[in-house]
């Protein structure tokens, strides 16, 4: 898995428009990239971040409002958003802009 | 020796027509299909045939598909496996998934793993304590109506299979010995459409030195079973919905087996127990 370490915190994410997010009852979600018929699926947490790869959240904001959900310590957070990020970029199932300024 | 009519089938819409010059067949192929009788449509049905050449020879035909075998085992896998793959073709909406049926009274549980994973094996030792196994290697999914259509299918025991079944209880039936050919009826199970999935088992290995179960998310369980489905005749996206509606309403479980009697007992355990809360 990319440790997603070269992310900042102000790069922001959009999800891929070939990819299909099926939300399930326990809250979980599974991606479906229709190009390459990739089934990837994602826990609460993860399907919390995805929502957020919208475009406007930074990486950065993406963390505090995790932190501000989870009980966590915000390091522990910030580590795990960049991995999961990471992630979605190698997956291909969002893609990466240029970072807000 | 003339090939005979024997009778004829329609399994979830496919028809066809059995024709042998093997007594033992009708026997073993109506077993198989008992609940799939049909009447003929005058002949018109394709022919699924199975006849003795000479002593040593064996030939099958469905369709377009022959073939030769040496035994009349073989023989009989061969033309079973291809009916198999028929009736999943001609299907137009419901979905395929490489999954063994388990009937838990009016729902199932249907227990998921590629080839080598040991659902037969596993699914036999659920049938005999009592839980009845209407197929152990296909079913098909009604995108409408969430219905699970178990494939009836010959159960492929081998020898250690056979030798772990009969040391945790009674000998196999019969026709195993004579024919290797062992199907859900042999078995007792029942006739009427098995309903909708109440568990999702998926077996992961390797086998452990005991068995252990998890539940695991129905993310989780959806992309396990889009890996055991095959191209059918939904688009990938609808596919992928019909799966999703599938796990929603399902009790989730990863299982790692371990020897056979132990993992059986705490399967039939977690199925017989649930159900006996939910209800």
């Amino acid at each position: 898995m990319s440790s997603g370490g070269d992310l900042t915190g102000n790069d922001v994410f959009v999800r891929h428009p070939e990819v299909e997010s099926n939300p399930l009852p326990d809250q979980t979600v599974l991606l479906f990239q229709k190009d390459t018929s990739l089934a990837v699926p994602v826990n609460a947490e993860g399907a919390a971040i995805w929502k957020m790869c919208d475009g406007d959240h930074t990486v950065d904001q993406i963390v505090d409002k995790l932190a501000e959900i989870y009980d966590q310590e915000r390091s522990r957070i910030d580590q795990d958003v960049r991995a999961f990020l990471g992630e979605l970029v190698r997956l291909g199932l969002v893609d990466r802009l240029l970072p807000h300024r | 020796m003339a090939l005979r009519d024997m009778p004829s089938f329609c399994v979830y819409g496919f028809r066809f027509r059995l024709r042998t010059n093997i007594s033992d067949v009708q026997g073993l192929m109506t077993g198989l299909y008992r609940d799939f009788l049909a009447p003929s449509l005058n002949g018109s049905e394709p022919e699924a045939v199975i006849q003795r050449e000479r002593e040593d020879q064996f030939s099958w035909r469905l369709g377009e598909k022959a073939g030769t075998a040496s035994t009349l085992p073989n023989a009989l896998w061969n033309l079973e496996a291809t009916l198999c793959e028929t009736i999943i073709r001609s299907q137009r909406r419901s979905i395929a998934i490489h999954a063994a049926t388990i009937q838990v009274e009016d729902s199932v549980a249907m227990l998921a793993g590629s080839s080598q994973a040991g659902k037969t094996t596993l699914s036999l030792a659920l049938a005999r304590r009592g839980l009845p196994v209407p197929g152990d290697d296909v079913a098909l999914v009604e995108p409408e109506t969430l219905n699970v259509l178990p494939i009836p299918r010959c159960f492929h025991v081998d020898d250690r299979g056979a030798a772990l079944l009969e040391a945790g209880g009674p000998p196999l039936p019969a026709a195993w010995k004579a024919f290797r050919f062992i199907v859900p009826s042999d078995f007792g199970a029942p006739a009427e459409s098995p309903g909708r999935a109440h568990w999702l088992i998926f077996m992961r290995g390797p086998r452990a030195g005991h068995p252990t179960i998890a539940e695991v998310s129905q993310a989780e369980m959806t992309a396990r079973l889009l890996s055991e489905c095959g191209q059918g005749p939904l688009s990938d996206s609808e596919t992928v919905a019909v799966i999703c509606r599938l796990a929603s309403g399902a009790r989730c479980f990863a299982l790692t087996p371990g020897p056979l009697g132990e993992t059986a007992d705490m399967i039939a355990t977690l199925l017989t127990q649930s159900k006996r809360a939910a209800g």
